[in-house]
């Protein structure tokens, strides 16, 4: 029994002792588990990070593929090979547009954010070469507030979107397409609507889509936000909104 | 009879290209353009109108493309293709060793293009587009999102999802659409590998259907079956015909 007492004794004078140690293991393993946790959570942060950065890389060489777009590029070069045997005057006029809409491509291929009134200009610029080549079958049409002009939006923001007007709608499609643009101050955001009519018996093209997920994308990188792109299709128009949330100048 | 004088007609939706070859044909005297068309339907109208004997056509218009365009002519004439950048065109253009026009391009190389084509023409050659559509098929590898027909003078572009069911017909086949049927100059074998396999199935040696146009199988016989389809037509079923339809529909 003797034996027992010791025992208990020993048990009873070590629990400070004991307590101690399972304290020490304890805070040992929380602090164990933080760090694991933080450096899962740096890894991810990290990987993260590398898929936005690559997909901002895509994105712009996607960009550029699409202004690079051989179809529209050669076809432009073939109306401008013609125009110089009838139209001389025209012919360098298309010219200049052409370099121009090409150089504002290049240069703002960036993150950067431009006046909306640029990138309405170089919008004009394409919509003015692809009259060229398709005459009445293309109408344009522009409403766009003078207060809208120096409203700072995305650069290049806008062109997969009259790009698709065109190859959906204008290009396949017999009799004449009208690309309508539509901008709307509001008191803390801007409204833009595209909007195009399509022939509803065309077989769609492939490559629907990618133009506006990139759109979509881009919005994400700018603005954080999912839900500032609206499609509809009625009544063979498609419509394409933005809302662009507007920060305030200080 | 030696013919020394031969007409054209110039095909391509965009006005300044038609105007560049219109141009280029001043330097060629014994070629007159009987008409300029924009899209492939204008075309059809023109070409039996007039029976040309060149056409300058472009390979990209809307709706029906330079190439479907050829399907459905009964005789085609010596052909000039121009476009401004189709890889699978090209890689057929070449397969099918046809002169085509890479635009923009000079008088110099139009003129190339010209002693080729009167060559042609001396010796009565036509262009073959069935080697070439041949040829194009094979390189774009792709399924077909519509079939071009004509029926009468008029061609129509049928969407394939339009399509209920494709039937046999010696050398060519019936193609019944939604309120339509078209004869058309294809094998069964080149739709049976280019329509979506998912929703059309070669239930037959004599037929491909579209699933979403079956309403139900009945037993024919002993081990065969018939497909009704919606609009009441039975169309029989073969035995690996039966296999492959039920595979497709995993009943």
């Amino acid at each position: 029994m003797g034996h027992n007492v010791d025992y208990m004794t020993f048990t009873n004078n070590s629990l400070p002792f004991r307590a101690a140690i399972g304290c020490l293991l304890l805070i040992l393993i929380m602090t164990m588990y933080h760090f694991i946790d933080f450096y899962k959570h740096l890894e991810e942060k990290n990987i993260r990070e590398e898929q936005l950065k690559k997909m901002v890389k895509e994105a712009e060489l996607r960009a550029l593929k699409a202004q690079l777009n051989p179809h529209f590029l050669f076809n432009s070069l073939n109306s401008i090979s013609s125009l110089t045997i009838s139209e001389p005057d025209s012919a360098r006029e298309m010219l200049t547009q052409l370099s121009d809409f090409l150089r504002y491509s290049l240069r703002n291929n960036n993150e950067s954010m431009l006046p909306l009134n640029e990138e309405i200009k170089n919008m004009r610029r394409y919509l003015e070469i692809e009259k060229v080549r398709f005459g009445d079958r293309l109408q344009c049409e522009f409403e766009i507030p003078l207060e809208c002009y120096d409203i700072n939006v995305p650069a290049m923001l806008l062109q997969p979107v009259y790009e698709n007007a065109i190859k959906h709608g204008l290009y396949e499609s017999v009799e004449p397409v009208c690309i309508r643009t539509y901008c709307q101050p509001r008191h803390d955001h801007l409204e833009i609507s595209i909007i195009n009519n399509y022939d509803p018996d065309s077989t769609p093209v492939k490559g629907e889509g990618v133009g506006l997920e990139n759109v979509r994308n881009k919005l994400f990188l700018f603005y954080n936000r999912k839900d500032l792109l609206s499609i509809t299709r009625e009544n063979n128009h498609f419509e394409v909104k933005f809302i662009l949330p507007v920060k305030q100048k200080p | 009879m030696n013919k020394t004088n031969f007409t054209a007609l110039i095909i391509d939706d965009e006005p300044p290209a038609r105007a560049v070859v219109r141009s280029f044909l001043q330097q060629h005297p014994q070629i007159s353009v009987v008409g300029e068309c924009g899209n492939g339907f204008e075309a059809l109208k023109s070409i039996q109108e007039n029976n040309p004997d060149i056409l300058f056509l472009d390979v990209q218009m809307p709706k029906v493309s330079g190439l479907e365009l050829l399907e459905v002519l009964d005789e085609v004439p010596v052909v000039v293709f121009s476009t401004a950048y189709d890889q699978y065109a090209l890689k057929a253009f070449e397969m099918s060793a046809v002169d085509y026009l890479l635009k923009p391009y000079s008088q110099t190389r139009f003129n190339q293009a010209m002693e080729k084509v009167m060559a042609q023409l001396k010796k009565g050659q036509k262009t073959n587009a069935a080697e070439l559509l041949k040829n194009h098929s094979a390189a774009s590898n792709s399924l077909l999102q519509r079939v071009v027909v004509k029926t009468g003078n008029k061609m129509h572009v049928i969407p394939v999802n339009k399509i209920r069911y494709i039937e046999a017909s010696e050398d060519y086949v019936m193609i019944y659409a939604e309120n339509s049927r078209h004869l058309k100059a294809q094998t069964m074998r080149y739709f049976e590998e280019h329509l979506e396999p998912s929703q059309f199935v070669r239930i037959h040696r004599s037929y491909i259907v579209n699933v979403s146009f079956v309403e139900r199988l009945e037993p024919y016989d002993k081990d065969t079956y018939v497909a009704i389809m919606t609009e009441g037509q039975r169309l029989k079923i073969s035995r690996t015909g039966y296999k492959k339809l039920k595979e497709t529909l995993n009943f």
